[in-house]
């Protein structure tokens, strides 16, 4: 004999009830084939019963009703073609057949490899003092006047308190939608949101300078302000929550866009303030210790040859350009 | 800068009417009466006047000289100015704008109609020798002021004479005689204290002699015309200024030049050591103090040039270079705006100075209606030494390109490393 499937779906999450004799009842009430607790439902809801010629369908709920296919059902009996969805009261529910393929299982590729990397307590360890340790050397290199151990700490504590606040929020989130505290892999995350922006950063700084130009410290520093906090959490929502990739990268760019948008903000001022004119020069200012570089020394007659071929050019089109606007 | 804020208050502040009332200063004030007019700069909406300077008549009847910086506000925008006189009847009427001479503050404008007796253009008297400056200051009328000829300044490239008399707001472009009431200066500027600025008549006398060749026919494109005399000016002066001998002085490894000329003054701006400093650190200033008035907010000429020296034994290099690359950085002190200059154009790249390593940079920005004169900065830092750094900075403004940047050479071509 056929078997049908009773689906309900509470909060994304789905329970399965399996009919193997007809009639059966569905309601609220515990003489019930099928016992919801959806408050919205019924005592006597629903009955399902088949015959040589398929499936059907009763309601009898005479408070919030029933809903098939989107179309409210009078209590009379309903012939129906597997699979329906139905609505009883505020409860999402389907009648699925047996035979219903349902779909492929999701690998945890990531329960080895590089998932360890924000799970494993050895790694989320690293990760949270290595964070730490950037943030203070950081610090400490940018002070240039003799001051206590104490001092070199102060920048430390309130990056501490911030990393621990993102760690908590993650963490509580977590908890609400999976049902278990990821404390590790939030703090993780949360280390990483300090750690990749400066690691950026003194990246960007050292190929600056190796090749005497601003522009790839500008690439890391959109990419900081840009991608890292989106990219982090769809990380974390792919990895932790199983979320599939594009929902994930949805709520990623959803949760981040305020701190997105005051970037972009941030830009749009500054081009709008001076409209394109600048009354400072633009040049690669970067200076470095270790002097790695691709570019050669070369002889002051001509350094000064090619600036001045180079900047006539350029003020020159700059020029032609005004001329051009009035 | 300087002499851009004595001009302003030249034309701004209160009169303090000083009349001296001397046998020779009495005959003079009656020669000259009759040829001295306040020229005034005048809003064509409000009908109400915008600065206000003094002029004289010289040459033709009908021609006054005055001080570019008392017009340079029509000329700037001749759509919203118009110039006009004042006698001291109180008459007026419309002036048209002949020539003008930017480099050394003169305009010479005409009249509609006969205005009364030129004054006569004399060389400069010896020093020590009276002086008298006249002019229209405010509406207090005309007024004569002595004092004494101090010589020509020698560190002003302008060649401005120092008068020692007390030169008043609105006393601009009025002429300074001498006792036999012949014009031998302009007023220019004061810096208050019986110290005061004329520019010697004989700029004058050059302005004149090309009007008279040309039928005394007004100058058409005057941005252009003005643009081919800053740019000569500017040349010659740094033209003389890489051929001087320098100063040299020691700072750091480096001995580099520092007076270029007897217009250019060096500081040591060091900042005074602190106990807890980590680096050491040692600043030298060089600046000629000049520069030339274009309009209220624009002035140009200025030569400025820095070195920095920064050492430390105690800091690692990582932690060094920090501080170091946070000094790196330099900006032109100008009030130019984007109605004036292009945006700058910048080129950087490793040089080799002095057998050391430095990382050089040249900006470079063009003004919009004086053609071919340029501000240029030019930076450089010492690189590839561990706990040693240094700095140099020179900027120069409304300058000739290739004229700055063969002077720039010649400087670092000077500079040598020692141990």
């Amino acid at each position: 004999m056929a078997q049908v499937i009773f689906e309900t779906i509470v909060r994304g999450r789905c329970n399965y009830y399996k009919i193997n004799h007809f009639p059966t009842t569905i309601g609220r009430a515990f003489d019930n084939d099928i016992i919801l607790s959806d408050p919205s439902v019924s005592p006597h809801h629903l009955e399902i019963d088949q015959d040589e010629n398929g499936y059907f369908l009763r309601n009898i709920s005479e408070e919030n009703g029933t809903l098939l296919d989107q179309q409210k059902m009078d209590m009379l009996v309903t012939s129906i073609e597997l699979p329906v969805s139905l609505n009883l009261g505020d409860l999402k529910a389907r009648i699925l057949s047996h035979k219903t393929s349902v779909a492929p299982t999701r690998i945890k590729s990531q329960s080895k490899g590089l998932f360890r990397f924000l799970s494993h307590p050895i790694w989320v360890a690293c990760l949270f003092l290595l964070t730490l340790g950037l943030i203070f050397f950081d610090h400490y290199q940018s002070v240039w006047i003799e001051k206590d151990l104490l001092f070199y700490f102060n920048q430390l504590l309130p990056r501490l308190f911030i990393m621990l606040g993102i760690t908590l929020v993650i963490a509580s989130i977590s908890r609400l939608t999976t049902h278990r505290w990821e404390i590790l892999p939030a703090l993780g995350i949360a280390s990483l949101f300090f750690l990749i922006p400066l690691m950026l950063d003194y990246l960007g700084h050292f190929l600056n300078y190796l090749f005497t130009s601003d522009v790839p410290g500008d690439i890391f520093r959109n990419i900081a302000h840009f991608l890292v906090l989106p990219a982090l959490l769809m990380f974390y929502m792919i990895r932790v929550h199983l979320t599939p990739l594009l929902p994930a990268l949805g709520a990623a760019i959803l949760v981040s866009s305020p701190i997105s948008a005051y970037y972009l903000n941030d830009q749009i001022d500054q081009l709008s303030t001076y409209s394109g004119f600048s009354p400072l020069p633009s040049y690669n200012q970067t200076l470095s210790a270790f002097d790695i570089r691709i570019a050669k020394s070369i002889s002051l007659a001509d350094y000064f040859k090619d600036a001045d071929r180079i900047l006539s050019k350029r003020t020159n089109e700059m020029l032609q350009q005004q001329r051009e606007k009035e | 800068m300087l002499r851009r804020l004595l001009m302003v208050i030249l034309l701004f502040t209160t009169f303090d009417a000083t009349v001296l009332a001397k046998t020779d200063t009495a005959s003079l004030y009656a020669d000259a009466e009759q040829s001295v007019y306040q020229i005034r700069v005048i809003n064509k909406e409000t009908g109400k006047k915008s600065s206000i300077g003094s002029g004289f008549i010289v040459s033709k009847n009908n021609i006054l000289a005055t001080n570019y910086h008392v017009v340079s506000q029509y000329v700037n925008d001749p759509d919203v100015y118009f110039l006009e006189y004042l006698s001291n009847s109180k008459e007026t009427g419309k002036l048209e704008l002949l020539d003008l001479d930017i480099v050394h503050d003169l305009a010479v404008v005409r009249a509609s109609k006969a205005m009364g007796k030129p004054l006569e253009i004399d060389v400069i008297p010896e020093k020590g020798a009276r002086l008298f400056s006249l002019g229209n200051p405010l509406d207090l009328g005309f007024s004569i002021v002595a004092g004494t000829n101090n010589g020509i300044l020698k560190q002003d490239e302008d060649g401005n004479v120092l008068f020692s008399g007390s030169l008043n707001a609105g006393m601009s472009g009025g002429p300074t005689l001498n006792e036999s009431g012949k014009v031998i200066g302009i007023n220019v500027a004061t810096a208050g204290n019986n110290i005061s600025f004329l520019v010697p008549a004989n700029y004058l006398k050059i302005i004149l002699k090309r009007l008279k060749e040309n039928n005394f026919t007004p100058v058409k494109d005057r941005f252009a015309h003005s643009s081919k005399q800053l740019q000569k000016s500017s040349s010659n002066i740094l033209k003389k200024l890489a051929n001087n001998h320098w100063g040299q002085a020691s700072i750091g490894n480096f001995i580099v030049p520092t007076e270029l000329d007897k217009s250019v003054r060096c500081w040591d701006t060091s900042r005074p050591p602190k106990k807890e400093d980590l680096f050491r650190s040692f600043y030298t200033r060089c600046s000629n103090e000049d520069d030339i008035y274009l309009s209220d907010q624009l002035s140009i000429g200025s030569i400025n040039y820095e070195y920095l020296w920064l050492d430390s034994e105690k800091l690692n290099s990582v932690r060094f270079y920090r501080r170091y690359e946070k000094l790196n950085s330099s900006a032109l002190a100008s009030h130019a705006g984007k109605r004036d200059v292009t945006n700058f154009a910048c080129h950087t790249a490793f040089t080799k100075i002095a057998e050391q390593n430095f990382k050089t940079t040249l900006c470079r920005r063009d003004y919009l209606k004086y053609k071919h004169l340029s501000d240029i900065l030019f930076t450089t830092a010492l690189v590839g030494h561990d706990k040693k750094g240094f700095i140099f900075n020179m900027d120069i403004t409304g300058t000739d390109a290739k004229a700055a940047i063969d002077l720039f050479q010649k400087m670092l071509e000077a500079f040598k490393w020692h141990k």
